[in-house]
């Protein structure tokens, strides 16, 4: 483990956003990730001698609401988004089964609220996909977790899977890329963002020759060493690595930043992230199997 | 219960019942009773039991010296008293665009750190939580708040990944009651809401009320936070003002944007700052700047009467009047009936 992560994971297992915040199911789920079980292993199998990848799996656990749905943090009362990521980390490490299959469960039991296509907002309202929270929109980004953490456990033709496909590529810009929700805005293109697209791409690399994931990987190509955030460099060359893309320039930019005391600017999220993009390509566990 | 709770009982302590029992009894801190009540043009606003001043302040650019600005502003207002208090600053970053003014400007976040600091703060953190990129570090670098406040010694807190804490709301315009707050907004004393001065698609404009969606994490309730949006942007901004209550706004007008705001709007200067300590008669001045009326906001006519008071003939104008810097602002042709004319 790098010794960031040892020395910021909580004795309750999880660990925050930041060193001196408390236990979140993002940054757990990407720590729990980013911890090297075998070098040169890429859906690691977890090491029963490994305390803090179980600890880990322990909290995500707990986290978990009746329904099989996560909750963010312990102060949460209402399960989430994160359901996926914990559903994905868990699957990827082998780790707390029965929590698994409740999660599944409830991501293929929840979808986004039905909303009409209209004059502000175009976009095709027959396809949904999944909210960040509650009985509201399809988001694009939750979306792309979902469907990363069912396609991780195998689950590749599902009614909801093949919808999910449809919205994202629905909503993509066509010159290639992801915004959030729509590709158009009160009449005007919506600008892809770097994270966004990255992160769609990785749910959709099982897509490589459909027109519009391949208009991604260009555009990611193009953009995400422009970004100055470790996080969109960060996912882009998960994704970009995913798609057999050269992320040399990537990984020595992250590289460049991480500390050993400190990792990437004193940030779990982040520097988990950096951790697994300086893997990839030789370990990467969002590489669907 | 005591007469005047303070923002730490009230969003820390208080139960949701008796927040609901003593919402008569929460006055503004710098309210006086109304002395002289006139004729509204909107008589279906009551009239409140508080009045309130509002300082508009001329700055033609970002090169003046918009912390005297402050200083003079705050004084004309009869002062307000940071000493001892923690203080969030919660500016607008909710995008980045360098080609539109989006966000709230870096030299009006340095003039409200020495504002702070001059008025005696023991702590200024400054916190947002943006709407739409998650991805803060971008934000932070790509308008070189990052670099500004380094420079100032000023801590940053992204209120979308902080720890968080489920609150009883004031009032019910969501029909919910409870919503999840960060917690460095919850702890610290006084939250000063630093807007830039916009149109808006949703709401017509969005102020330092508006502003306050940015005190929600994000890591709850998504980015945008489409639970807001779900329940109604006006209700939503309605319940979090009232139950987050920021003690200070001063609205950056000195470019605001008009049209398709808050992102893809164009560049509208009108040359002014607007302040004072309560938040609902910052808005509505500014709203009456921009040549809109304050009256037909579904969220400032909610508000009204209990945060603050959007009645002309209840504020107390301090500097420029409003007619001296009136500049019209361009809407999307949904809210043409919040045009003066």
């Amino acid at each position: 483990m790098h010794p960031f992560l040892a020395r910021t994971q909580h004795a309750d297992g999880g660990w925050g956003y930041l060193p001196d915040t408390t236990s979140f199911a993002e940054p757990t789920c990407l720590a729990l990730l980013a911890v090297p079980v075998t070098p040169d292993s890429a859906p690691a199998p977890a090491s029963p001698d490994d305390a803090g990848l179980r600890k880990a799996a322990a909290w995500l656990a707990a986290a978990q609401l009746p329904d099989g749905s996560l909750r963010v943090c312990a102060e949460d009362d209402g399960g989430s988004w994160t359901t996926s990521l914990a559903l994905f980390a868990l699957t990827r490490r082998s780790l707390a089964p029965a929590c698994r299959d409740a999660a599944r469960d409830w991501l293929l039991a929840n979808q986004a609220a039905h909303v009409p296509s209209d004059a502000n907002h175009k976009f095709d309202e027959t396809v949904r996909g999944w909210a960040w929270y509650g009985n509201t929109f399809t988001w694009l980004e939750p979306t792309a977790y979902a469907l990363l953490a069912l396609k991780a456990g195998g689950l590749r033709r599902h009614t909801r899977i093949d919808e999910a496909h449809r919205a994202l590529l629905d909503r993509s810009i066509p010159s290639g890329g992801w915004n959030l929700m729509h590709n158009n805005s009160f009449g005007v293109s919506l600008e892809p963002l770097p994270r966004a697209t990255a992160i769609i791409l990785l749910a959709l690399q099982d897509l490589a020759e459909e027109p519009r994931v391949r208009k991604a990987v260009q555009y990611l190509r193009d953009a995400a060493p422009r970004s100055r955030s470790p996080v969109a460099r960060g996912w882009s060359a998960l994704a970009l690595s995913a798609f057999g893309e050269d992320v040399a320039p990537l990984r020595r930019s992250l590289a460049s930043e991480l500390r050993e005391k400190e990792g990437v600017g004193e940030n779990v999220y982040t520097t988990a992230l950096a951790l697994l993009a300086l893997d990839a390509p030789e370990r990467n566990p969002f590489l669907l199997p | 219960m005591p007469e005047r709770w303070t923002r730490r009982q009230l969003l820390l302590g208080a139960s949701a019942a008796a927040i609901g029992a003593s919402a008569g009894k929460l006055l503004l801190e710098h309210a006086r009773p109304a002395t002289a009540p006139g004729p509204s043009p909107f008589p279906d606003l009551p009239l409140a039991r508080a009045r309130s001043p509002v300082f508009v302040g001329r700055a033609s650019s970002y090169g003046e010296d918009l912390s005297r600005v402050l200083h003079e502003g705050t004084t004309a207002l009869g002062g307000f008293d940071l000493r001892g208090k923690s203080v969030l600053l919660k500016p607008n970053f909710v995008e980045y665009d360098p080609s539109r003014p989006v966000n709230t400007s870096i030299p009006v976040v340095i003039a409200a750190i020495e504002w702070a600091r001059r008025l005696g703060a023991r702590e200024i953190v400054v916190g947002e939580g943006p709407g739409h990129r998650r991805d803060i570090d971008e934000i932070l670098d790509e308008t070189s708040l990052r670099d500004a406040l380094r420079e100032h010694r000023v801590r940053f807190v992204d209120l979308n990944h902080d720890e968080i804490a489920r609150v009883p709301l004031r009032t019910r315009f969501m029909g919910i009651d409870s919503l999840f707050f960060s917690k460095t907004v919850l702890r610290t004393d006084v939250v000063v809401s630093l807007p830039r001065m916009k149109t808006h698609h949703w709401t017509g404009v969005t102020l330092s009320l508006k502003n306050l969606f940015g005190t929600v994490p994000g890591v709850k309730y998504g980015w945008p936070k489409n639970f807001l949006h779900f329940h109604g942007i006006g209700r939503s901004i309605s319940d979090i003002a009232s139950t987050i209550r920021p003690g200070f706004a001063i609205v950056d007008g000195i470019v605001g944007m008009e049209g398709n705001g808050p992102i893809h709007g164009s560049a509208r200067p009108a040359g002014v700052l607007v302040l004072g300590p309560d938040p609902v008669a910052v808005d509505a001045t500014a709203t009456r700047v921009m040549d809109l009326l304050p009256e037909r906001i579904d969220y400032l006519r909610n508000l009204h009467g209990d945060l603050g008071v959007v009645r002309e003939d209840q504020i107390d104008q301090r500097g420029e009047t409003v007619a001296s810097v009136r500049t019209p602002f361009a809407v999307l042709d949904p809210f043409r009936h919040l045009r003066r004319s």
